[in-house]
């Protein structure tokens, strides 16, 4: 699955770690999805996606579309 | 249970924290059992009680796992991927250590103690951590 993490964390100015917070998850997870390594869980990507003000399709995509 | 500091959420950290204390605690109480049925066996009074002290130590275990269970069902999500993934490995590895070194005794293997049969459970599951890490660096 691809997705806008990196592009939307680095508009804020915000690190890894930050988000990591926002989140309540750690480093790794962030780094994992930003690099497509791990897909998160349905209430993950809900996070993710209020964090950043989002709908959940315009950060995520499925990589056959 | 071994996380990096670094990858830790501080309700990981807490959760961490509360399972060394029970482990230490299971230790201390482990050693000081051994010690007193070994060296001050007159001071435990036979019947129920030297069986109550005698499960003293299974009874904090109970609580080293819950704390333990705990730590890995509130983990984030990856996290929790890793410790499971590491886990079933361990515990693989000791189950089928455990049911198939029978057939080696028989062909002539030493036997072994209950203990030596969770050496390679533990390393296999040590490695399975560091597998996960590694795969999700």
């Amino acid at each position: 699955m691809k997705n806008r993490l990196k592009v939307l964390r680095a508009e804020r100015n915000w690190t890894q770690a930050q988000l990591a917070l926002e989140l309540d998850v750690t480093r790794q997870t962030v780094n994992a999805v930003e690099t497509g390594k791990y897909d998160p869980s349905l209430p993950l990507a809900f996070k993710i996606a209020r964090v950043f003000e989002q709908r959940i399709e315009d950060i995520f995509a499925d990589e056959t579309s | 249970m071994t996380a990096d500091a670094s990858e830790m959420t501080p309700r990981d950290r807490r959760n961490q924290r509360r399972y060394a204390l029970w482990m230490l605690g299971w230790f201390i109480c482990l050693n000081v059992t051994q010690a007193l049925f070994r060296f001050r066996r007159g001071l435990v009074p036979p019947g129920v009680i030297t069986w109550l002290v005698g499960a003293l130590p299974v009874v904090v275990a109970a609580f080293v796992i819950w704390s333990w269970a705990r730590y890995v069902r509130e983990a984030d999500e990856l996290q929790r991927r890793i410790q499971l993934n590491a886990l079933a490995l361990g515990f693989g590895v000791t189950f089928f250590s455990l049911a198939s070194y029978g057939a080696l005794v028989s062909a002539g293997a030493p036997k072994l103690e209950a203990n030596h049969y969770m050496a390679p459970g533990l390393c296999v599951y040590g490695l399975g951590l560091l597998y996960g890490k590694w795969q999700y660096r």
